[in-house]
């Protein structure tokens, strides 16, 4: 038996479990809410969780592939993967199928499932920097900016203009880190994070650089729903009705848009209070009041149901698998290994980070999936993906010794 | 390569940071807002729904369903919940016409007037609410399919199957299955039940989500009420009583018919009356049960109870010598229809309805001289009292009236008690005067009674006895007087009341309406068999058009109904020659 053969060949000795058992521990509750977020309330899609699973595993083998085939096998073909992938993201608008949300993300498959490259993108631009970093490292020179930068830069261009906002941001904080921890100056990697701090309200000011539902989605979050129904309130008492009239229509129009996902989701996870209502009878989300509530919101769903405590758990588990991640940094000898596993801490942390401050109301709107726990094959297989290079990288620093 | 360590454990430190940022928000949301949260949310998705009580059914004495209530779904929709299905606008059409084809049959509504509904934007209720349990089924099965986001309402509807059977006793219920006329008004706390409530919660389109946490208390549904009337024999004394009223131009005939062995009322009707298999039927004049709601002077029927009243009271002995009836011993001029110039003897005053006997009779009880002093008079009215007069009977139907009686204080013996003794100066409904007649059977009152028994939800069911009666008359007094009328009948003028092979005991009255000028009030008094009665029969038959006496009009009606209802109580007439 191949596969037999394959099985016992793996050195279950070096698995490093601080980073498989946090991660195992986020799939399951991912798969919990998922199944909670999509139970029957007629006419819902009940086989999203056999899907769900079903990418799971499939990332699992992926895992194992990984690992299998060795970090030196992946190092080799960083660039390839990197590639592939930005040629994939080029062609998208050739390939793709218009969505719901007017943007082209997706690439449909047979059997109706579909493939969103980006995802996959932010693991090959970490394969790819580290891959660049490895050998170049960032000396104190702009020049040895130019080629990290373009690395990231082309590919972010191409999934911001699709678009898809969330997963371009993420691409920042990947970017900032493995240049950080390849040795850039303090002094720049501040001077870059300021010119984005700068750059993002610019953005949202010069008319054109952001789609219309993007910056209503910013409006929502600069002045939420309940602060707007204050301010009609008090509109109303001062008996100015015509402008508390348009506020109210502009209040219901939101709440028929975009800004009440995360109103409604910040309601869901206050409403949860300290120990949540229960699995499964949350009425935020049995009341089908959040969409997306078993993808991107799913936090919200959380929040509802376990309350503090299953949120805390939540953040607990992202807090053992990222010092799991860099733990695994930390102790290998290995450049690539090393700027891999940080790419992948920053990858996963800086996404849940995101995704967490969305859900909560501290960060506007954009589409962004919770690593490991939202529903998404393309995400989960590419989070797998990228833990499966780390798991790679564990092992790796027993067989392979060299000295600096 | 420690510069490097560092520098990972300063991202990692940073990372972790976030995280606690993050955990710190969740504590503020979770915590700090969660009873605003929680608050709106409530308010948002919490529903309250009263969950309506089922109704107890009437029966009649044998079972028969006089009132139920039938189960109903109203089906509702706010058409954007149903709108928002159809997958893209073209399939719109398409689908709003399927519900429609599919609901169209069940609602009893033209499929064009649902399209037009469904494509509106009101909510709107569909058609008629459905009430065939197999309809309801189907309903039932196409609530999470097709018809996800239509609501149905659950309710009942009351029906009665009698028709106008007993109408306006029965009466009926308001559109919330409040009893409002009748029975159903006077019962109302035994039918209604106890409404139970459910609370729920909604989805963001106000229709419900199916899980756990739905509490219900439910409701108590009402008790079944079994009644001492007979639907059928209802239906009789309906269809003779409008033929009395027709015949004779009357303004209006009430019949009451008793057992009098335990005072069960079997049928107790007043035309015009009520259809209420027509919901439109609601008119004023036919709601009332007069029965019970109507008071008219008794007249010559009650001159058999006041001749048991002096036996019972000493003024008089059966087999006594004769009275003079040529006129009245007082200072009033009474009139007899057929003067006598011969003293008659106590049978021969029934026969005759001879005004000035009875006259004679009574007031053997205050001396002349005595004429106003009421205290003398207090046995006489006092068993008034003990024949159920001048007081409610109790039965469960609102708005009886008591009767009318003199106050004592006010009583004399040359207009009082002397127009007592011929049934004027008295108002009496048909029941109280069917439940004084009933005495003349063993001697005993007995109150008249509508409720045989109680049923619950769960089946336990209790009957409710008939009381053993007060003494008013020594039995061998009443059964020489029902000896009496039997004769009065048997000679009288009306060939009808005359049973071949039953012996009836009767006795009309025609008397004056005290409050309308010129207007009659015939009636009858029947028991049946003479000689042992299990039927008290009262005709009523108010302001007739065209004829002299009860002879003519209360009489006949009584014959007619008596020919119907005996052979119904299983006697067997003879042959007529």
């Amino acid at each position: 038996m191949i596969f037999e053969r394959w099985f016992k060949s793996l050195k279950w000795r070096h698995v490093e479990w601080p980073v498989v058992l946090p991660a195992l521990g986020l799939m399951c509750a991912g798969l919990l809410f998922i199944w909670s977020a999509t139970l029957e309330s007629g006419g819902s899609d009940s086989d999203l969780l056999a899907r769900q699973v079903l990418f799971a595993v499939l990332g699992v083998v992926a895992v194992i592939v990984v690992c299998r085939l060795g970090m030196g096998w992946v190092a080799d073909r960083s660039m390839l993967f990197y590639s592939i992938l930005l040629g994939v993201l080029m062609l998208l608008p050739l390939l793709s199928t218009p969505s719901s949300v007017g943007s082209d993300r997706w690439i449909t498959l047979p059997f109706g499932f579909k493939l969103q490259p980006s995802e996959f993108m932010k693991v090959g631009l970490v394969l790819a920097l580290a891959r660049h970093l490895q050998h170049a490292g960032v000396t104190n020179t702009w020049r040895s900016y130019v080629s990290p930068f373009l690395l990231t830069a082309v590919p972010w261009f191409f999934v911001m203009r699709q678009p898809d906002l969330g997963s371009s941001l993420v691409m920042l904080p990947v970017f900032l880190a493995m240049v950080w921890v390849s040795g850039a100056r303090q002094r720049h990697v501040v001077m870059v994070t300021a010119a984005v701090a700068v750059m993002l309200p610019l953005a949202y000011l010069i008319p054109g650089v952001l789609e219309p539902y993007q910056k209503d989605r910013v409006d929502a979050f600069l002045t939420p729903i309940p602060s707007r129904v204050a301010e009609a309130r008090g509109m109303r008492e001062r008996h100015e009705h015509m402008a508390a009239r348009k506020l109210e229509a502009e209040i219901s129009e939101l709440k028929r848009g975009t800004g009440y996902q995360q109103y409604y989701s910040v309601v869901a996870v206050g409403s949860g209070g300290l120990t949540g209502v229960g699995l499964g009878v949350g009425i935020q989300n049995r009341g089908n009041r959040l969409p997306v509530r078993h993808s991107d919101f799913i936090f919200a769903v959380i929040g509802e149901e376990a309350g503090l405590m299953g949120s805390l758990s939540v953040v607990l588990l992202y807090a053992a698998l990222i010092a799991a991640i860099l733990g695994v940094a930390l102790r290998t000898r290995e450049p690539f290994g090393r700027l891999v596993c940080v790419g992948v801490a920053a990858l996963i942390g800086g996404q849940a980070l995101l995704n967490l401050g969305i859900a909560t109301g501290m960060l506007p709107v954009t589409g962004l999936p919770l690593p490991l726990v939202s529903y998404g094959g393309s995400s989960i297989m590419a989070t797998l993906i990228a833990l499966g290079c780390v798991l790679a990288v564990g092992q790796r620093r027993v067989d392979v010794f060299f000295e600096e | 390569m420690q510069r490097s360590r560092r520098l990972v454990l300063q991202l990692g430190a940073l990372l972790l940071l976030g995280l606690l940022a993050l955990a710190g928000r969740f504590a503020w949301v979770a915590v700090g807002t969660h009873d605003v949260s929680k608050t709106r949310m409530d308010r948002q998705s919490n529903r309250i729904e009263e969950i309506e009580a089922r109704r107890g059914s009437l029966f009649d004495r044998h079972g028969r369903e006089l009132a139920s209530s039938v189960q109903t779904l109203r089906v509702e929709v706010l058409p954007k919940n149903l709108q928002q299905r159809a997958e893209s606008p073209e399939e719109l059409t398409p689908f709003l016409a399927e519900v429609a084809d599919f609901l169209s049959p069940l609602v009893a509504a033209p499929r064009e007037d649902l399209i037009r509904r469904l494509s509106g934007t009101k909510w709107t209720t569909l058609g008629q609410p459905v009430a065939d349990p197999l309809a309801l089924d189907e309903l039932e099965r196409e609530r999470r399919g097709l018809l996800y986001g239509v609501d149905f309402r659950p309710g009942f509807q009351r029906r009665y199957p009698w028709g106008s059977a007993a109408g306006n006793v029965i009466g009926y219920v308001s559109h919330e299955s409040v009893g409002v006329a009748g029975i159903e008004a006077g019962l109302d706390d035994m039918l209604a039940g106890i409404d139970g409530v459910r609370r729920f919660r909604v989805d963001h389109l106000g229709r419900e989500v199916v899980d756990r946490t739905a509490v219900e208390v439910p409701a108590v549904d009402g008790l079944d009420v079994t009644l001492t009337l007979d639907a059928r024999l209802q239906q009789i004394l309906e269809e003779e009583a409008l033929v009395a009223m027709n015949s004779t131009d009357a303004e209006g005939v009430t019949v009451v018919a008793m057992d009098p062995r335990t005072g069960d009322v079997l049928g107790m009707c007043s035309v015009p009356g009520l259809d209420l298999s027509d919901r439109t039927d609601r008119s004023k004049e036919g709601s009332v049960c007069a029965a019970l709601q109507e008071v008219y002077p008794p007249g010559s029927t009650f001159k058999p109870l006041m001749m048991a009243a002096a036996l019972e009271l000493g003024l008089a002995h059966l087999d006594g010598p004769p009275l003079d009836c040529r006129e009245f011993l007082g200072p009033r001029t009474i009139r007899d229809t057929h003067p006598s110039s011969e003293p008659l003897d106590l049978e021969e005053i029934i026969v005759h309805s001879s005004n000035i006997g009875m006259a004679n009779l009574l007031t053997r009880l205050v001396p002349l001289d005595r004429a106003h002093d009421y205290a003398l008079m207090r046995p006489m009215y006092e068993l008034l009292g003990r024949l159920g007069l001048g007081r409610r009977t109790g039965l469960p139907v609102p708005a009886e009236v008591p009767g009318l009686v003199t106050p004592l204080h006010r009583w004399s013996r040359n207009y009082t008690l002397a127009s007592v003794a011929f049934g004027q100066e008295l108002g009496v409904s048909a029941t109280q005067m069917a439940a004084a007649a009933s005495t003349l059977l063993d001697g005993l009152y007995r109150p008249p009674r509508l409720v045989h028994g109680l049923t619950d939800g769960e089946g336990v069911s209790l009957k409710i006895p008939s009381t053993s009666g007060v003494h008013v008359f020594r039995p061998e007094n009443v059964r020489r007087i029902r000896g009496f009328m039997a004769r009065s009948v048997d000679e009288g003028t009306c060939a009808e009341m005359r049973i071949p092979g039953i012996p009836v005991a009767g006795k009309t009255g025609t008397a004056q309406c005290e409050t309308k000028k010129g207007a009659e009030v015939h009636s009858y008094v029947a028991l049946a068999p003479a000689d042992d009665p299990s039927l008290t029969l009262v005709v009523v038959v108010r302001e007739p058009q065209g004829v002299r006496y009860a002879s003519q009009s209360a009489a006949p009606a009584a014959g007619r109904i008596l020919r119907r209802l005996l052979p119904y109580l299983g006697f067997s007439l003879a042959d007529e020659e």
